[in-house]
């Protein structure tokens, strides 16, 4: 199976891997894993608190490179966005973008999952601070 | 026809690897195109449609893991990140961690060591709870108890499943290293 080139370019050129405090209040943490293929990818966001815009993103995949892309493409997509419009990003926006195979949509489903999860953990962070 | 019938098995999980080996080679004979040079040609596709099945059958039920993972998906049940425990995820991200310093050579042999006897205790520990919850699937199976039951069972193995197929990875990452 071939991949497409986008897919081959963030494989190659990976943009903002790496990580960011899991203690530091304003960020938020996803972790998510596809027993299909024992794939694990975390996903992390840096959140402005009054815009509630995403200042900063980072990831790291271990896992095939359809997964390593669909990570890398989110992190690109998610950062100057709110939370609510990275809330919108869908998987299929992922598959399209990079043309995935249909027996690698489970990767963009996972970036979509990890976007989510770590929105959540921002928000639960943020619900306890309030109180 | 499942792989189970190509057998004639019901679908059990404890299959003795002589018994297979043997009811495999008796259909691989029965079904040996060279049988069927002088049948129809219809019969002819036939013998060989069931040496494919017979093959993949046999490379699918020999092995404990694949089995299982048949069996479940056979009866409708699919393997769900989202049950996989958290602290299990977070455990395997680190492992991975350690494996990425191996593979840029920045481990020592203790290291790599000690990774390796990490990653093989895991999978000791998921082999054994797989084997245990076959065990108890065949016994709910030959006692004939209600679908519910069996259900519980079958999501269970799915479970075991979905949580050893990150230890799995890690093992053939290592290995392959």
């Amino acid at each position: 199976m071939a991949y497409s080139d986008k897919v081959i370019d963030h494989y190659n050129n990976p943009r903002n891997v790496g990580a960011l405090s899991k203690e530091d209040p304003t960020v938020g943490t996803g972790l998510v894993g596809a027993p299909e293929c024992g794939d694990v990818m975390k996903l992390q966001i840096k959140v402005n608190e009054q815009t509630q815009v995403i200042e900063d993103a980072k990831f790291k995949t271990f896992g095939c490179g359809s997964a390593i892309a669909s990570s890398s493409l989110a992190t690109e997509w998610v950062k100057g966005k709110t939370l609510a419009e990275a809330l919108s990003i869908k998987n299929t926006d992922i598959v399209k973008e990079l043309s995935l195979p249909p027996v690698k949509i489970h990767c963009s489903v996972l970036a979509e999952d990890a976007i989510k999860a770590a929105i959540t953990d921002w928000k639960k962070k943020h619900d306890d601070n309030g109180k | 026809m499942d792989y189970f019938e190509v057998f004639g098995l019901p679908r059990v999980l404890g299959i003795e690897s002589a018994t297979l080996e043997r009811a495999f080679h008796d259909l691989s004979r029965k079904y040996h195109p060279d049988y069927f040079t002088t049948a129809s040609e219809a019969e002819q596709a036939q013998a060989l449609r069931m040496t494919a099945l017979l093959n993949d059958a046999y490379r699918t039920l020999r092995h404990p893991v694949r089995r299982v993972e048949y069996l479940v998906s056979l009866e409708g049940f699919k393997p769900d990140g989202s049950k996989v425990p958290k602290s299990l995820l977070m455990e395997v991200f680190e492992i991975n961690e350690k494996l990425e310093e191996v593979k840029t050579g920045n481990a020592s042999v203790e290291e790599i060591d000690s990774l390796r006897a990490l990653i093989h205790q895991k999978r000791d520990k998921f082999d054994t709870e797989l084997q245990a919850a076959s065990q108890e699937w065949d016994e709910l199976l030959k006692s004939g108890a209600p679908e519910a039951k069996r259900k519980e069972q079958l999501a269970k193995l799915t479970e075991i499943l979905s949580e050893s197929s990150y230890i799995r990875n890690l093992e053939r990452d290592l290995e392959g290293h």
